[in-house]
């Protein structure tokens, strides 16, 4: 027991150390991309671009709009460099600026970009692992569209909110850091889209349009 | 704690998103209440659900055409201030930009103001003295002629006092100073545009012949509208009644 405690407090603390010497990495890349390197600033975005790809596809619905919107997040990174200072959060500023680009974006495309088939044909709901098990395959992204549109029917707020809480796992006062709010505004608008998604899951549980094994 | 407030608390507390003491509370209230309990249960499974959304799965291919069309545009931007650097060096540029709107406000406020000023007529003579005893003078109609200005047969007109404008008279005439003249601001004429001839020509007679005559018979009084290509041109038979004669315009 006590060598189990004890191998999850080293485990704990390589992660740690092992997050501590990533961001000291991403600071030396930052101050080098800030004196012009190029290749450092391409190792940053090799670093973060699916990390953003990710947010925006879930903010935003679709993979071209996740593509441009992950393209617009690095060239306003660059843009912002000079007023970036390394020894700040990197990923938290990134996170705010991609956060930003996805709503300028939803705005200017304004309409319900979610469709189970579009989404299947793109290839950016998972394929199944397995070939044979095609039912379970049918399940899941059944399950991924439902999700989709669940997030689709919340305000912009509380997706960004609920997206960076649950989704990408920060903790509330980096989502309220984020955002630009206080973290009783964004507790507020987290508790909000989980009423409204519990809501719509069991909506389409009685409806058995998804049925569980 | 009532179940009322505690179903306020549930969402939070199914992703631990509450303060520690609010935490406890609740957790004391589900340990007694079934209903909240089972709608804590189903916070937590809806929570889990969406947890389960899986990142989608994007290809190499698309990550690195991104990568690339960022580097792209950094390359574009690049360019775009080297070549500002290479027609304004040294320059900031929100510092050229700043002396271009003032100096494009400063050109703007200058063409609105010369525009508004009122334009001054030219004034290239004296006043058309008349002489209120109907004296008369020749006058050759010659305009490079220092002639004697024959004033009008026409009788004088009261004005209104703000349209005092001055009269040219034949070029290069001087105004003649003549006894018992009274100085009378005639009106302005406006610019006429139409142009006929002063006076038909007889069939088969020498125009400059004619041209002789005429002149040496008739008065003749030119106005210079404000128009400077304008003139006008008063002609009237010498001793006629002056209530018979007729402006003509001639323009040059």
């Amino acid at each position: 027991m006590e060598i189990a405690l004890m191998a999850e407090k080293i485990e704990g603390q390589d992660e740690s150390r092992d997050r501590e010497g990533a961001v000291v990495a991403t600071a030396r890349l930052i101050i080098r991309a800030k004196a012009g390197d190029m290749a450092a600033f391409d190792q940053i975005i090799t670093n973060h671009q699916r990390r953003v790809i990710s947010l925006a596809w879930r903010l935003l619905g679709n993979r071209e709009d996740a593509r441009d919107a992950a393209q617009e997040t690095f060239l306003r990174v660059y843009k912002s460099f000079g007023r970036f200072d390394p020894a700040q959060d990197f990923t938290g500023w990134l996170y705010r600026i991609a956060v930003n680009v996805c709503r300028d974006l939803a705005r200017k495309r304004r309409g319900d970009h979610f469709s189970l088939e579009a989404e299947v044909e793109s290839g950016a709901i998972a394929e199944p692992a397995s070939p044979h098990n095609t039912e379970s395959a049918a399940m899941l992204a059944q399950e991924q569209a439902i999700l989709m549109r669940a997030l689709a029917t919340l305000p912009e707020k509380e997706r960004a909110a609920i997206v960076l809480r649950d989704l990408e796992g920060l903790d509330t006062e980096e989502v309220a850091r984020i955002l630009g709010s206080s973290p009783t505004t964004v507790r507020s608008q987290i508790s909000a889209a989980r009423v409204k998604i519990k809501a719509f899951r069991e909506r389409f549980l009685k409806r058995g349009a998804v049925t569980r094994a | 704690m009532r179940c009322t407030h505690a179903e306020k608390l549930i969402p939070l507390f199914a992703g631990d998103d509450l303060p520690a003491r609010e935490a406890d509370a609740l957790r004391r209230h589900l340990k007694s209440c079934p209903n909240c309990r089972r709608l804590a249960a189903e916070f937590e499974e809806s929570r889990d659900w969406l947890r389960g959304f899986a990142a989608p799965l994007f290809d190499e291919a698309m990550l690195d055409g991104v990568r690339s069309s960022v580097l792209r545009n950094i390359g574009a931007i690049e360019n775009r201030a080297r070549w500002l650097q290479w027609i304004v060096p040294g320059w900031n540029l929100r510092f050229t930009a700043s002396v271009a709107v003032l100096l494009l406000t400063v050109f703007v406020a200058t063409y609105a103001y010369r525009g508004r000023k009122p334009q001054t007529i030219p004034d290239n003579g004296s006043v058309v003295k008349i002489n209120p005893g109907g004296g008369q003078k020749h006058s050759t109609g010659d305009p490079k002629r220092n002639d004697e200005v024959n004033p009008s047969p026409v009788p004088a007109q009261r004005l209104p006092p703000k349209r005092e404008r001055r009269i040219n008279e034949n070029r290069g005439v001087k105004p003649v100073r003549l006894p018992d003249i009274a100085v009378v601001n005639a009106p302005i004429i406006p610019p006429i545009i139409n142009i006929g001839p002063v006076f038909e020509p007889l069939p088969g007679s020498d125009m400059a012949m004619d041209d002789a005559v005429f002149n040496r018979e008739m008065t003749r009084i030119e106005f210079q509208t404000a128009d400077p290509n304008i003139r006008i041109i008063w002609l009237a038979p010498k001793d006629s009644d002056p209530s018979l004669t007729k402006p003509n315009t001639n323009t040059r």
